[in-house]
């Protein structure tokens, strides 16, 4: 079944089309707020939030505009981007501080112990919530150049910038790490 | 592997771009410069070693591969029991009007006009001989009524 027929489906109630749904999309919502966000229960509620929503507004889906994956992302990171926003303000950063989000203790990063994913995991935390939105989006959910910049509302160029920088800094915090 | 006719040319500055900025890994390249690259990449020593180490960095991302434990159940639970409906125009209009609790009476008083004027309208066009006739009465007024005057 095609997005526009699943969709439309939903938007007429069928449960069970909307488990099909939850299936595809669940998982790769799950670790893209996983990735985003560097906190299982956050994570969690914005993937409810967001096939919530997509439940409501199934109507709404405009498959000449977006495959659903992008719409479902474009959900989600929309509810992500609101509670780092959240987060910044309720703990702001210190003067000169360019990087760093207020971020949970690295114990709770959802990594195996393996030690090069603790660092990769630290070198990704550190990163502005725009790198790491880019990389996360780009590198791990598979999603076009083009859907990512839809997603997050840029030019292609602009989300080339933010990955090169975005990498460059990973690379450089886990030279320092190393 | 054979370049489409339509495919732009790559510059060389292009493709380390490319290489820097979305990795090793070809899957991950624009599609539309692609096949460029890859053309490119088979004559071009330097391309090689900038792919090299960008695929390095690939690696220890490709490391963090965070677990999901998703509960599916938890979000049936919280599905509302109706059905979601596609927003209809009657919806639509209603929801605009619903919203407001004097709405509807102000949108009535608007539109009679238009109501009164389609409902005219439906009860049929006068045909231009009638009109003739009434130009014809008031112009030519009978013998009679002259007569009275």
């Amino acid at each position: 079944m095609d997005d526009r027929a699943l969709m439309e489906r939903i938007s007429q109630g069928d449960h069970g089309a909307f488990s099909t749904l939850v299936k595809q999309h669940a998982p790769a919502l799950d670790r893209f707020a996983v990735r985003l966000l560097l906190q299982h229960q956050q994570a969690e509620e914005v993937v409810q939030e967001t096939l919530m929503r997509a439940w409501q507004r199934a109507g709404d889906y405009d498959a000449k505009r977006a495959r659903l994956s992008t719409w479902l992302h474009q959900i989600a990171h929309n509810l992500c981007v609101d509670i780092l926003r959240r987060q910044k303000r309720e703990l702001p950063l210190a003067d000169g501080a360019e990087t760093a989000l207020t971020l949970p203790d690295a114990t709770e990063y959802p990594t195996t112990k393996s030690e090069t994913q603790d660092r990769v995991a630290n070198a990704i935390a550190k990163l502005n919530e725009h790198h790491r939105t880019a990389l996360v989006l780009t590198y791990y959910q598979g999603l076009s150049n083009r859907e990512v910049a839809q997603i997050m509302d840029l030019s292609v160029r602009a989300l080339e910038s933010l990955l090169v920088r975005a990498r460059q800094q990973i690379k450089k915090i886990l030279e320092e790490s190393s | 592997m054979k370049r489409s006719p339509f495919t732009p040319p790559l510059s060389h500055a292009r493709a380390i771009d490319i290489l820097n900025t979305y990795g090793a890994a070809p899957e991950r390249w624009p599609a539309q410069e692609r096949d460029a690259l890859i053309e490119l990449l088979k004559s071009s020593e330097e391309l090689q070693t900038v792919q090299k180490t960008a695929g390095d960095l690939d690696g220890l991302l490709d490391n963090w591969q965070p677990a999901t434990a998703f509960s599916h159940d938890i979000l049936f639970r919280s599905l509302p029991a109706q059905a979601p409906r596609a927003q209809s125009w009657s919806d639509q209009l209603t929801s605009l009007f619903s919203n407001h609790p004097i709405g509807w009476q102000q949108g009535l008083l608007a539109g009679a006009p238009l109501i009164l004027g389609f409902i005219w309208g439906l009860s049929g066009d006068p045909s231009n001989q009638d009109w003739s006739e009434a130009e014809f009465l008031i112009l030519n007024p009978p013998m009679e009524v002259l007569a009275d005057e």
